[in-house]
């Protein structure tokens, strides 16, 4: 084998190499999904259309159906390998906006002695209110004066991926307190060190030490707190579907229904639609609950590997 | 594992205890300007076609500024309904607290026997057991055990007669197995961890080292050298467990039905609140937001008194 791989496998702690390996895998199975799934997402199947007998929802392991059908005759696992690809694009993107906006604003309270008191403040107070919470009301506030997406009807493509938009922008703006709390201490603790000394030794202005050598310290703690972030991030996702908040759909129909069917197979969709359809098959609820235990597990596996080397 | 053993509320540049209630005054503050500006803005922002009146940057100003000015004569509401209001309010609280404290009582030996094994257990597989088991409880959504033990303890009892718990309503009875044991695990599991990481820190100090040396180890090394360098960890990480289980309490709240602040706060939702129901959904926040708050600065003081370091230090 050569060496630089035994270095590379040997090197890694077991979470770090469990969790990289389960996420890889998440990550590939996403990308793959047109060359993994069965079938068409979107697609109502039926086993047999001249036997009644025969009607969905079909369950696990029936040919052809591996995780079973959802009652419309859709394939649960091409459903869940799509289903991946919006979610972890929708968590990955809103765990960078949460660790950037947490990043900068950790590094001004912890590097600022004035702006200390009311950024603390600021941080102390956001991380105080459950982003559920504050999900609930930031959806609808963004979702129609600003994106333009209707509180009534069924949404076209183009709404759904406004809306896709406003999940991302409000998952990054609930959870960056923890990040910037976890920088503020760091930065803090980095103030009194001699290469920081070395550096207004030379000259440099505070922002350009806090910039040029204070920054590059973070890495290894923002890597951890990315995949940190990512899990949180996944947790909201699942927590607003059991809340029938998802993308494409948790809006209100003319009819005054909260539960339009969601054209994305997102699993916060798949998790609010199987929560109301359990009646019909518990694999309905239990396979996109399962899916997002295990992401959350990767994240978390890779977060701790990650915490480890550091 | 979203460890939260310090964060930075009561840590002011004033320092000193008296910056630190001064921290979380101001904290306290701004969470509540926070929750009640988050509250009115759909009503102030969105066409309803209900909300003339309440709609605009003037109203909305006038709206939180109300509510403020209204808690500040202790009305929650109009005068008439204010009364039962304050009533339903404190009731909430009361029920969060108690199982709160129940789970919290559960939480912490449950947690400490668990940390313990974490950190003793030598073989392989059983470190790779105990680290799986915590990962797999941290990972899980709470809302997702509730929801299926909830299922699981309906179906037993629908199949064989026989009650075990019960799996909705408040009680202190039955009704605390399933919401007081999902807050625990979830708790138990957070100790565990972060008790294991601590000790962990203080393991790998050169004073251990040199204990070793001169001769001790096993119990005795735990306990004249291990254990006093845990205490101050041990602040901040029961701060950390705390705060885990405020977190979940409010989706446990709401999925068992118990009628304490988090059903109160997760049963709102914008376009479907009365007009004269919105003071009390704030509150209800906003007694939750204060905990947490207060709950951070506390620690922080109790960590600024037991640690001489951070007792001394300015800015």
């Amino acid at each position: 084998m050569p060496r630089w791989i035994t270095r590379l496998l040997f090197g890694l702690n077991a979470p770090l190499l469990i969790g990289g390996l389960l996420v890889a895998l998440l990550a590939g199975a996403a990308l793959a999904a047109p060359l993994l799934t069965p079938h068409d997402p979107l697609e109502a199947l039926l086993i047999n259309p001249a036997s009644p007998a025969l009607r969905p929802p079909f369950p696990p392991g029936t040919p052809g159906f591996p995780l079973g059908s959802d009652p419309a005759g859709r394939d649960m696992l091409s459903r869940l390998l799509y289903g991946a690809r919006y979610t972890l694009a929708i968590s990955a993107l809103a765990a960078a906006a949460r660790v950037a906006l947490g990043a900068l604003i950790g590094m001004l309270a912890g590097w600022y002695r004035r702006a200390r008191p009311p950024l603390g403040a600021l941080i102390s107070a956001w991380s105080a209110i459950p982003p559920v919470f504050m999900a609930f009301f930031l959806i609808p506030l963004l979702a129609t004066p600003l994106f333009g997406i209707q509180r009534a009807g069924p949404q076209n493509i183009a709404e759904v991926s406004r809306n896709a938009a406003v999940y991302t922008i409000v998952i990054g703006a609930t959870g960056w307190a923890e990040a910037a709390a976890r920088c503020q201490l760091a930065v803090q603790g980095l103030r009194g060190a001699s290469f920081v000394e070395a550096a207004y030794a030379l000259g440099l202005s505070r922002w350009a030490v806090l910039w040029r050598h204070v920054r590059p310290n973070l890495r290894g703690l923002l890597l951890s707190e990315a995949a940190n972030a990512i899990s949180g991030a996944l947790l909201l996702l699942a927590e607003l579907g059991f809340f029938s908040f998802f993308v494409g759909g948790g809006q209100e129909d003319v009819a005054g229904s909260r539960y339009l069917d969601p054209i994305y197979a997102e699993w916060g969709g798949l998790l609010a639609k199987g929560l109301r359809q359990r009646g019909a098959g518990i694999w309905l609820l239990l396979e996109p609950l399962l899916a997002f235990t295990l992401a959350i597990l990767a994240f978390n596996l890779l977060a701790e590997g990650l915490r480890r080397r550091r | 594992m979203n460890q939260r053993h310090t964060t930075p509320a009561g840590r002011s540049a004033l320092g000193g205890p008296l910056g630190a209630i001064l921290a979380l005054l101001l904290t306290a503050a701004l969470s509540a300007l926070i929750v009640a500006m988050i509250i009115f803005a759909p009503f102030a922002f969105i066409d309803t076609g209900r909300n003339a009146a309440t709609r605009g940057l003037a109203a909305y100003a006038r709206s939180i500024g109300g509510y403020f000015a209204g808690l500040a004569q202790g009305q929650l509401g109009d005068a008439r309904r204010s009364a039962a209001a304050w009533r339903s309010l404190i009731e909430a609280a009361r029920r969060t607290a108690e199982l709160l404290g129940i789970s919290m009582a559960l939480a912490i030996p449950l947690g400490a026997g668990w940390g313990a094994l974490l950190a003793t257990a030598r073989r392989p597989i059983a470190r790779a057991l105990l680290f799986g088991l915590n990962t797999i409880v941290m990972a899980l959504p709470s809302f997702a055990v509730m929801l299926l033990a909830i299922e699981a303890f309906a179906t037993l009892t629908l199949r064989t007669g026989y009650q075990i718990t019960l799996v909705h309503g408040y009680g202190l009875d039955r009704h605390l197995i399933l919401p007081c044991g999902v807050l625990a695990l979830r708790g138990s599991a957070y100790l565990a961890r972060a008790l294991e990481i601590a000790q962990a820190d203080v393991l790998a100090q050169d004073w251990i080292r040199a204990a070793r040396a001169r001769g001790l180890g096993g119990l005795a090394l735990w306990w004249r050298h291990v254990l006093p360098a845990l205490r101050l960890p041990l602040l901040g990480i029961l701060l950390g467990m705390l705060r885990v289980m405020v977190g979940g309490i409010i989706i446990v709240d709401y999925i068992y039905g118990w009628g304490g602040l988090g059903q109160r706060m997760l049963n709102f939702r914008p376009f479907e609140l009365a007009s004269a129901d919105i003071p009390l959904a704030i509150s209800a926040a906003l007694v939750l937001v204060v905990l947490f708050v207060a709950v951070d600065t506390l620690g922080q003081l109790a960590l600024r008194y037991a640690d001489p370091r951070l007792r001394d230090l300015k800015g």
